[in-house]
């Protein structure tokens, strides 16, 4: 065995870098093992288009990072013309929505203030480890009388509302208040993206309030575009933890970890070189780290079947398409291409979409999020070219046929529904990349390539998440942790699960 | 001259309303049903639509009936008698079948004829199910506790509830993961919860078909799994999960309820349709009958589902604006058909042996989840289902004062049915339609079928919510989804069995612990009403 570490991380996605911030700052001795060439994981320039900011529970415990953010509108295309174009601002989005959706603009700024507390309090129940019941600890007990009383301050009605909407699905909730079915399929959007929900599933709304915790409580403000795109904050990331004395090895595979007496020992790297460390934190998903890392030799059989049944089938794809030209979109200047475009025109159009995704099938009108992050941003531009990422909603993990041949049908899908508002979009390509869940899972070693390394709802969140029993960021085997977006509070660039992490193993050493 | 006043007025005389009236006036008071139909009983009747043959043709078996309230009011002395049936069998396209019997070895036996790893998980699935059925039982005959209330009683009646989430591991003790196990349950889609026990598509298409009957979801939606529980927890003599018919159809439960209100002294009259409750300073003193009658009594007791209660039979001007958008919100989604068939002798269903018991029980043709979920697809295209998920059973098998010797009565209950179709609203034409592809997909598994059929009788959602009064011919009068269970049924903070207006109270199944057979929503509600009254219930276990 070689040198000593305190703490070996294995993988180096953005929660691995913040739990190896939060960590070096107490002065351990950390190594990170990547084993792609680059850090940042699934946050990187090819797959996010656009990342809301640390929150500042998160900031203040890392080092400061630097890079300029900038706000993005959200617009929901229409095949109209009629774009409903949101910021999150409150004098812009009354205007915008006064002209283009009357009816709805009082019940829209209710309903954002309602979701935006209940929001804040799930919020507030992301920033520890999650309480186990029952555990006759204290501590335990105490976080669970906050919890309780952070939901019951709010006040005998809205109490009572948040106890409704828990497994409510969003279409309800925006068929009672909107007219405006532009408006519904935008916000059903964002309530569904990432997941395997459609917007009348049971459990929909819970996402949306997930989401809006990570972006500043807002329905369409926290929305961010980072200079230098997604990269520059991995950079400064990693800048600033090899400042801290961090190691971080990347093109290593680790191969799995070594269990002595079920205790971590340290981790065995593919080439099989040895590194001891007697504590190990992986932020690889559940499935990687306890099939792959841990092997289930250490496991018991009610453990294994439930982390098998862990459901993290991705239904993602993201279509890279570098542009000769730009292409040209009914009724929106060249700036407001930089934006977030969203086709996603009603919430019937969605709830199709997601039937065909059920069966593991390619919708023909998929749903959309797309933008040319390069007017805005030189320094994303390929060879000169502006480049389009298109976000692509549902694509099934292991849709049916394969994806080596249903790869032309999704971009064709694609191009043809995107031609319905920019009709020369086709003339205007010169390269396109697809990448599939199926290709996530392969390329960054996410299992199912689930951008949250598993679903979110509530079954698998917070005293849940992973699975009940190890969801205190531990696991069965001592010294063995995980920080990844597989635990709680769960995906996102948040960093909220690193740092959680980061405590949890520092109460322990 | 002045009118008489009764205790208590009970709108509607279903099952739930003749449990809250019968108990009322089992305790002394002097009570008045009122129904708008010529007969009394709902969604729970027999009726001789055609003649020499009883119809089920609502509710069809029964197993939700809480025993408590059996015993309570004395219901075997008036008459009900219920014949539990032996068990169930899904028909395959392939000429094979599958089939649950009442003996758990049996089915273990018959299940690995399909698959020896299903047999092996049906063990612990049937242990963990069960285990559910235990937590809710209890929590059935409670009156759920205000969250947001400071009051002890609320305090201590959700400690209570907590409890008995708590409650219950393999010794009888306080369990952690048992915990998790319940949050799971009630928060799952019925397709993912099977996938951790189950391997054959036939399973898992056979036992996911409780979790959807009545209900606007999809087997793959969030919040199925305790659809299934809401169809497992009843219990025939004492067994759990056992289904039964009673004995001279659904009509017979009503019909002792209906005998046991008249013997306390309790009067109902039918053919008298309420219109309106009548409010005076804020307190509900009567009710207005649509012939013109007006009703007084110091307690006015609504069975019709919330929405009736309060946007039909309730001036809206009594009522707080917010309440009514929430009443307004309330989802009550029809998506059940049914076709009630006389048949002049017993069809044959080839697949399933002469002799084997699983044929006795209640038939289905579905074999995949994938199948029920494209049903449930085209349901919410505003279509009926192409390809339904039926129930069918024949009550005249073991019970034989439903038709003439030699002769039967087929109860066929069909997921998914629209309320309201995408290409217009339901007309004849459609609902023969409708009727004819029902009839067809059945005669696929029963060559002789067609040929048996001396009428039958075709139920729409909108025929449900016309006829019998379930809004949007909901059967459950209210989806059960989380955001409509238990503190949260009907409208949160309004789960205790009273309206906001005073003397008025709820006691249908939009409101805890929701829709079948069951006559709980109705005797909480008069628990409520009596304790309001400050009279004391000897000897009841409600």
């Amino acid at each position: 065995m070689t040198k000593v570490y305190d703490v070996i991380i294995i993988g180096g996605g953005h929660n691995a870098l913040v739990c190896a911030n939060v960590l070096a700052k107490k002065n351990k001795k950390v190594l990170i093992c990547e084993a792609r060439d680059t850090c940042g994981g699934l946050l990187t320039n090819s797959l996010s288009n656009f990342t809301p900011d640390f929150s500042s529970k998160v900031k203040s415990e890392i080092d400061n990072i630097s890079v300029n953010h900038t706000a993005v509108t959200s617009i929901a295309l229409s095949e109209t013309g009629h774009h409903l174009k949101l910021t999150g601002n409150f004098s812009e989005d009354k205007e915008t929505l006064e002209q283009l959706a009357p009816e709805d603009v009082d019940r829209y700024f209710k309903l954002q203030k309602k979701l935006s507390l209940f929001s804040k309090t799930l919020g507030s129940f992301m920033h520890s480890s999650p309480p186990r019941i029952l555990h006759k600890n204290f501590s335990d007990y105490f976080k669970l009388f906050k919890l309780a009383l952070n939901v019951r301050i709010m006040g005998r009605n809205n109490f009572n509302e948040f106890a409704r909407m828990i497994g409510l699905n969003i279409a309800d909730e925006l068929e009672d208040n909107f007219k405006n079915t532009l408006l519904q399929g935008l916000i059903s959007h964002d309530a569904i993206t990432g997941s395997n929900l459609g917007p009348r599933s049971p459990g929909s709304l819970i996402n949306l309030l997930f989401r809006m915790a990570n972006h500043s409580n807002s329905l369409f403000g926290g929305i961010q575009q980072v200079k230098g795109g997604v990269n520059a904050v991995i950079k400064s990331l990693e800048d600033n933890v090899i400042k801290r004395g961090v190691e971080i090895k990347t093109s290593s595979s680790v191969k799995r970890c070594i269990i002595e007496n079920d205790h971590v020992k340290g981790v065995e790297l593919e080439n099989g070189t040895l590194i001891h460390a007697d504590t190990v934190i992986s932020s690889a998903d559940p499935k990687s780290t306890y099939f792959c890392l841990l092997g289930t030799e250490h496991l018991d059989t009610d453990f294994k079947r439930r982390i098998k049944h862990y459901r993290a089938k991705g239904r993602v794809a993201k279509l890279q398409l570098t542009l000769k030209k730009v292409p040209e979109f009914t009724n929106l200047e060249l700036a407001e291409l930089s934006q977030r475009l969203v086709i996603s025109p009603s919430i019937d159009y969605i709830e199709e979409n997601f039937n065909y995704s059920k069966f593991e099938n390619l919708s023909p009108e998929p749903i959309l999020e797309l933008s040319v992050p390069s007017i805005e941003d030189d320094s994303l531009c390929k060879n000169g070219m502006h480049i389009m990422n298109i976000q692509i909603q549902y694509a099934p993990f292991n849709v049916k046929g394969g994806w080596e041949t249903k790869k032309t049908e999704c971009i064709d899908n694609v191009l043809t529904t995107l031609e319905k508002y920019a009709p020369d979009i086709r003339s205007c390509i010169a390269e396109q990349e697809l990448i599939s869940p199926n290709d996530i899972e392969k390329n960054f070693n996410v299992t199912g390539g689930h951008w949250h390394h598993g679903e979110i709802q509530i079954d698998q969140l917070f005293m849940l998440r992973p699975i009940p029993g190890a969801a205190q960021y531990k696991t069965p085997v001592t010294g063995l942790y995980m920080c990844g977006a597989g635990t709680h509070p769960g995906g996102g660039m948040t960093g909220i699960p690193g740092k959680n992490a980061a405590h949890e193993v520092l109460k322990n050493i | 001259m002045a009118k008489k006043i009764y205790d208590a007025i009970v709108v509607g005389a279903g099952h739930n309303g003749l449990t809250a009236a019968s108990y009322m006036a089992k305790a002394g008071l002097d009570v008045l049903v009122l129904e708008k139909n010529d007969y009394i009983g709902g969604a729970a009747v027999s009726r001789e639509l055609f003649p020499g043959w009883k119809y089920s043709n609502c509710s069809y078996v029964c197993s939700l009936l809480r025993p408590e309230i059996m015993r309570d009011l004395e219901l075997y002395k008036y008459g009900l008698q219920i014949i539990p049936y032996e068990g169930s069998a899904t028909m395959m396209k392939n000429g094979d079948y599958y089939a649950h019997y009442h003996d758990h070895d049996m089915t273990v036996k018959s299940i690995s004829r399909h698959s020896k790893h299903d047999a092996e998980a049906y063990d612990r699935y049937s242990r963990d199910v069960m285990r559910q059925c235990k937590i809710i039982k209890p929590l059935l005959k409670m009156t759920p506790p205000d969250l947001t209330s400071f009051k002890p009683k609320d305090i201590l009646g959700a400690l209570e509830f907590a409890k008995h989430f708590a409650a219950k591991d393999e010794l009888g003790g306080l369990g952690e993961k048992e915990i998790y196990d319940t949050i799971r349950f009630y928060t799952m889609s019925i397709s993912d919860y099977l996938d951790e026990y189950f391997e054959t598509d036939i399973t898992k298409a056979h036992l996911a078909g409780s979790a959807i009957i009545g209900t606007a979801l999809g087997p793959c939606s969030p919040g199925s799994a305790y659809v299934l529980l809401h169809h497992y927890m009843g219990e025939v003599d004492g067994s759990i999960g056992s289904w039964g018919y009673a004995r001279g159809g659904m009509g017979s439960i009503t019909k002792a309820m209906g005998e046991c209100l008249k013997s306390h002294g309790g009067t109902i009259q039918a053919s008298s349709e309420v219109t309106n409750v009548i409010v005076k300073n804020g307190r509900a003193i009567g009710v207005a009958t649509a012939n013109g009658d007006e009703f007084y009594a110091k307690k006015v007791v609504s069975n019709l589902d919330v929405k009736r209660t309060f946007l039909k039979i309730t001036d809206e001007s009594d009522l707080e604006p917010d309440f009514v958008e929430r009443v307004k919100n309330f989802k009550i989604r029809g998506s059940s058909g049914k076709l009630n068939i006389a048949l002049e002798g017993l069809p044959t269903f080839p697949s399933i042996p002469k002799d084997d018991p699983g044929g006795n029980g209640d038939l289905h043709f579905t074999e995949t989840i994938e199948e029920m979920e494209g049903a449930y697809d085209d349901w919410k295209r505003g279509q009926w289902s192409k390809m339904p998920y039926v129930d069918m059973c024949l009550p005249s098998k073991s019970d034989p004062t439903m038709a003439a010797p030699g002769k039967h009565f087929m109860s066929v209950f069909i997921q998914y049915v629209p309320f309201e179709l995408a290409n217009g609203g339901w007309n004849e034409q459609r609902k023969q339609d409708f009727g004819n592809h029902i009839i067809n997909r059945i005669a696929e598994y029963s060559p002789d079928f067609k040929d048996l059929i001396a009428h039958y009788e075709v139920r729409t959602p909108k025929d449900i919510h016309d006829e019998v009064g379930l809004t949007e011919g909901n059967i459950f009068q209210g989806e059960l989804t989380m955001d409509q269970l238990m503190f949260n049924r009907p409208i949160t903070g309004y789960a205790q069995y009273r309206a906001p207006i005073k003397d008025l109270y709820m006691c249908s199944s939009s409101t805890h612990p929701g829709g079948g057979v069951m006559g709980a929503p109705g005797a909480n509600a008069a628990r409520e009403i009596l304790s309001d009254m400050n009279i004391k219930q000897k000897g009841n276990h409600y």
